[in-house]
């Protein structure tokens, strides 16, 4: 029968020593966040570490707001996005992605962004929404710490910027992003499944030179940053939105379109704009909203 | 007092959704081994070598077990439901575990006993195996080309069945037709996909030789003949046990190969031994695919003359489980209700390197209604005419019931025309018609889209002519024992399970109404081979229709004891004594308590209960004036008619279904709570069928769609609040003149469903919907011009 062993580290230099502990004797460890992916794995036999690494008691699962950054710690679950107060006025694009993770009030509480940010899968909520706001990620190793964008950090499909005595430690959200009007749009094809394509949209706050953040999830193997042409958000219409993705997504490399059993990447591809513009499209509305 | 008005609740429902239930896997005896399964990495492969060592090293391992082992232990595998020349297949051999060569990619190959689960799997992780790959045959469509004069040479050794029905002279209706279509359907793999996947435990007893087994089933005396026959044991030997079942829907009747490996392994270890299916096991299995090729001649007025269908069945690898039967009940269900006078039904039915096909909720018969409703709707927008008139001219008019159908199934009731109209009104058809075509826009389109269902039931799938050596079928009984003790407590012991839906209270309901007893005063049994009278378990829709009808005879003839006795105590006639409120009441105005008549009886020295057991069995009316012999049919149809209304976003391709009403016979209603809830489950299950679910493999046959993550149903969020109505028109063939609701729904709601899609799709100019289901990729297809999937 396969044994492991399981470690909770205090810190998270004591999750870096532990994983290099684990390294130099040639272990497999298995990093747990949240476990809503990882305990389901080793309850069916998928995985056999010969290590478990728990992150449980790292205590990075606080959101702390100062003047220019609000920094969630990587165990912050979904269900504190969705409560936290900071999360609701500065961040709502951040709230708005939390209420639509697919399970329920479990799977809310046990899940954390950190833990979907390291799974790094294509087709899931996070990786778009933390590259669409610019998000900095910190991460721990043996040597020290290091920080990494957020778009620098997703390298390939279930491919984090991690090396394998690293943990991730907390996302850093700039004030530049903060209190910005925000959409953000889904498709998914049976309420029961991960996504196949989402929107992260941010337009300028007030009269800012800031540009439009518009990212694609599940059109690449990694999200997608689309670059939009500077405009009054009003005249950010269909047409405009959907050239504007058709031409990043043109000039993607066919291997590094995402297809999965949910869907191909032909129907990826064919719907990106319009799902690109529906979360523009809610972004805008926000704004008027706010007005 | 018509049973249909007490009200009677369901009693255990908060030990279902409170957790408390006992399910299989809840069993934990002392000194419990787990198994796990060893499966094929190959759709078609002859094995090589099977290293079994390794395995056993694993710490925990006890035993691993491989085909040849095995066959030292175990007969061959007997055919369920009898042998398959009844439906005109071949018959083969099949082995628990192969010996020498895989068919499909998940086929099991070896199992491994362990002290836990963690140990059997990782022991099943390290048996491994060497292949010689053999050509793996994954797509049956190649049968369509040139199906009219038969399958090539070189393919025949796929086909497990030829199935031909036939009626009138359709080449002539053809040659002389004023209108003609051919159209082509596809209808896909789909799953049971369960809450509880298959489970059991085995328990051998060497003192005692006997065998007991907690499976979560759906037929417990149909498990203990065959386990009886392949372990070869006495029936006797045998103990069937069900716990609580999470949903059954066809997947757990008897056939699977873990049923006779488990058992075989606590014999082999003195030991109880569990298998519990994991969810990926659970998805291996599938039903329902079928290609069509159909040909339809038709008049001015939309009258259907003639339908030919050229129709290829993948059934997977051949099995012993009934799954593979379905095929012929697909093609045996051809014209469903309508009233065509040249049929010409060739079926082809074939066996493939994928998994096999187990028993799924409408056994067939949700294929043909989806085709038969595709090609009314179709019919009309040809002639440019509404789909509800097409229907109402073809539809089998009431007074032309009994209906013999081509295939030799017997329509025996019904009253189509009138359940059509009821739900159209219900639905508000006429407005939703106009409104669909008002509706909507450039981003939203909208559709209405109808069906009408018929779903033969009650047992008797093997019909047909019945000539010269062909062996003729008999209707197969249910019974019941009732009996109430010296406090008053009535016992209801039954041949039929219950796979969660509750017929345990339509059970308690039918007795406590002979018997003038309340729910409280009543126990239902149901599921123990040793202590029930002998039944089909829940197959067929029913369990209450026939089922039910034992518990009536045998409680009517214990309420008759009860009666006698009251009356000799009075001294009054015992027709004039009332069994009502849990007493006797006499015509004086007197009453004896149920409790009290019991103890009388019982003081009499008349054993210590009152009891009795009957059975019973269906009837098949024939039509007057037949001259042909028949096999027995399916004793009864139920019949509904289904609306649905959808917007499909035309942008991304995704459909909302925005209501789907019924209007549903299943004859004399006996529970409307129990009966809806049926409908409710069928009517999602339909739904799913038409947008969402779809068993996938990859190019090599493995399976692709492991969890509900890719294998996708339809849920709570995604399904309107159904509209459902009743219109009973009683069978003559069963005692109470109830029908079944256990497989209505699932063929009408995903016609309808379908067919309002298609409506909204067409006034966008989209070709015909003709492969299914209609995902958000294909209805984007669709909309592109494309008639096939993306």
């Amino acid at each position: 029968m396969s044994r492991c062993r399981v470690t909770f580290p205090g810190s998270p230099a004591d999750a870096a020593a532990a994983l290099l502990r684990i390294a130099e004797q040639g272990g497999r460890p298995l990093v747990i966040g949240g476990g809503t992916l990882a305990v389901p794995w080793l309850s069916q036999g998928l995985v056999a570490p010969t290590d478990v690494v728990d992150l449980g008691r790292l205590a990075t699962d606080r959101i702390e707001e100062s003047a220019e950054t609000v920094r969630i710690g990587a165990m912050v679950s979904y269900q504190q996005l969705i409560e936290s107060r900071v999360v609701a006025a500065r961040l709502p694009l951040l709230q708005r992605m939390a209420r639509g993770i697919t399970g329920g009030i479990q799977i809310r509480n046990q899940a954390t962004l950190g833990g979907a940010a390291c799974a790094a899968r294509p087709y899931s909520d996070a990786p778009g929404v933390l590259v669409a706001l610019q998000v900095t990620m910190a991460v721990e190793g043996s040597t020290g710490r290091r920080n990494v964008p957020a778009q620098d950090f997703f390298v390939g499909p279930e491919r984090p910027a991690l090396s394998a005595t690293e943990v991730l430690v907390d996302m850093a959200v700039p004030g530049s992003v903060l209190d910005r009007p925000s959409g953000y749009y889904k498709l998914k094809l049976g309420e029961s499944s991960w996504p196949v394509v989402t929107a992260a949209c941010l337009l300028p706050r007030g009269d800012d030179q800031q540009g439009c953040n518009l990212v694609l999830g599940g059109v690449g193997d990694v999200p997608l940053v689309v670059p939009v042409p500077q405009a009054d958000p009003g005249e950010l219409d269909r047409a405009r939105v959907s050239r504007a993705v058709a031409e990043r997504v043109e000039a993607l490399p066919p291997d590094r379109l995402w297809g999965d059993v949910r869907a191909d990447r032909d129907y990826r591809r064919r719907v990106a704009g319009e799902v690109a513009y529906r979360a523009v499209r809610r972004a805008v509305e926000s704004r008027e909203g706010a007005r | 007092m018509p049973a249909s008005t007490m009200s009677f609740p369901k009693i255990d429902a908060f030990s279902f959704v409170g957790g408390e239930a006992r399910y299989v896997d809840d069993l934990r005896p002392p000194a419990l081994l787990h198994m796990a399964v060893v499966r094929s990495t190959r759709a078609h492969a002859r094995i090589m070598h099977l290293d079994t060592a390794a395995a056993m090293g694993v710490p925990g391992v006890v035993r691993v077990l491989a085909g040849p082992e095995v066959a030292t232990h175990l007969q061959p595998l007997p055919y369920s439901f009898g042998d398959p020349q009844l439906l005109g297949g071949r018959r083969r051999r099949f082995d628990a575990l192969p010996v020498d060569e895989v068919r499909y990619v998940g086929e099991p190959i070896a199992v491994v006993a362990a002290e836990n689960v963690r140990a059997a799997l990782a022991g099943a992780a390290a048996v491994t195996a060497e292949y010689a790959d053999l050509p793996a045959f994954l797509d049956a469509r190649v049968f369509l080309d040139g199906q009219a004069s038969g399958p090539p040479e070189e393919l025949r050794s796929h086909v497990v069945a030829e199935n031909r029905f036939s009626s009138g002279d359709a080449a002539a209706a053809f040659a002389a037709a004023e209108h003609q279509l051919r159209l082509s359907f596809s209808m896909q793999r789909s799953s049971a996909a369960p809450i509880e996947p298959r489970g059991y435990l085995a328990s051998w007893d060497e003192s005692t030789g006997r065998l007991t087994v907690h499976a979560s089933h759906q037929q417990p005396f149909q498990l203990r003949e065959q386990l009886a026959q392949v372990m070869g044991l006495a029936e006797e030997a045998v103990r069937i046990v069900v716990p609580r079942v999470g949903g059954a829907f066809g997947l757990k009747m008897t056939g699977p190969v873990e049923e006779p490996l488990v058992c075989l392994m606590s014999r082999l270890c003195q030991r109880p031994v569990k298998w519990i299916e994991s969810r990926a096991e659970c998805f291996l299995g599938g039903g329902r695919e079928q290609y069509h090729d159909v040909r339809v001649a038709f008049d001015g007025s939309g009258r259907v003359q003639a339908i030919r269908d050229d129709l290829v069945v993948p059934i997977g690898a051949e099995s012993p489980a009934p799954g593979w039967r379905q095929a012929f009940v697909s093609a045996a269900t051809f014209p469903t209700a309508y009233d065509v006078p040249n049929v010409e039904i060739r079926s082809l039915v074939v066996a493939t390197n994928e998994p096999p096909w187990h028993s799924i909720r409408g056994f067939g018969k949700e294929g043909p209604v989806l085709v038969m409703e595709r090609v009314m709707d179709l019919v009309a927008r040809q002639l440019g005419r509404d789909p509800a008139d097409v229907r109402r001219t073809n539809l089998v008019p009431r007074e032309a019931i009994p209906h013999r159908m081509p295939s030799g199934y017997l329509i025996d009731s019904g009253d189509f025309h009138a359940v059509l109209d009821e739900a159209l009104a219900l639905a508000d058809y006429e407005r939703l018609r106009v409104q669909v075509r008002t509706a909507g826009g450039p981003d939203l389109l909208e559709g209405v889209g109808m069906a009408f269902e018929v779903v033969p039931e009650g047992g008797g799938h093997a019909a047909g002519r019945l000539t010269a050596g062909v062996a003729p079928t008999a209707a197969a009984p249910e019974s019941a024992t009732v009996c109430i003790d010296a406090s008053g407590h009535v016992q209801v012991l039954s041949g039929v399970t219950n796979p969660g839906g509750g017929n345990d209270t339509a059970l308690a309901l039918l007795a406590a109404a002979e018997l003038g007893a309340s729910r409280s005063m009543v126990t239902v049994v149901q599921g123990d081979t040793d202590r029930c009278p002998p039944g089909t378990g829940n197959a067929s829709s029913r369990a209450t229709s026939v089922g039910g009808a034992a518990v009536v005879l045998a409680a009517r003839e214990v309420a008759g004891e009860l009666r006698r006795s009251a009356a000799a105590m009075a001294g009054v006639p015992a027709e004039q004594v009332v069994l009502r409120d849990g007493a006797a009441h006499l015509p004086a105005g007197e009453e004896v308590s149920l409790a009290e008549l019991c103890r009388g009886i019982v003081a009499e020295g008349r054993g210590s209960s009152l009891s009795a057991t009957r059975s019973y069995q269906p009837k098949n009316l024939h039509p007057g004036g037949e001259t042909d012999v028949y096999r027995y049919s399916y004793p009864y149809f139920s019949s509904g008619g289904y609306v649905a209304r959808v917007a499909v976003d035309p942008r991304t391709g995704t459909v909302v279904l925005r209501g789907l009403t019924v209007v549903h016979d299943c004859g004399r209603v006996i529970d409307e709570v129990l009966v809806e809830g049926q409908l409710q489950g069928a009517m999602a299950m339909g739904v799913g069928l038409a947008l969402l679910e779809s068993w996938q493999a990859d190019p090599y046959g493995a399976l692709t769609t492991r969890s509900f993550k890719e294998y996708l149903v339809a849920r709570a969020p995604e399904l309107p609040s159904f509209t459902i109505g009743h219109h009973a028109v009683p069978t003559p063939n069963t005692l109470l003149g109830s029908k079944g609701a256990g497989e209505s729904g699932v063929g009408g709601a995903l016609a309808a469903v379908v067919n309002a899609v298609d409506d909204a799709l067409s006034r966008a100019g989209a070709p015909p919907a003709t492969t299914f289901p209609l995902d958000p990729p294909r209805v984007l297809a669709l909309l592109a011009g494309g008639g096939e999937a993306p």
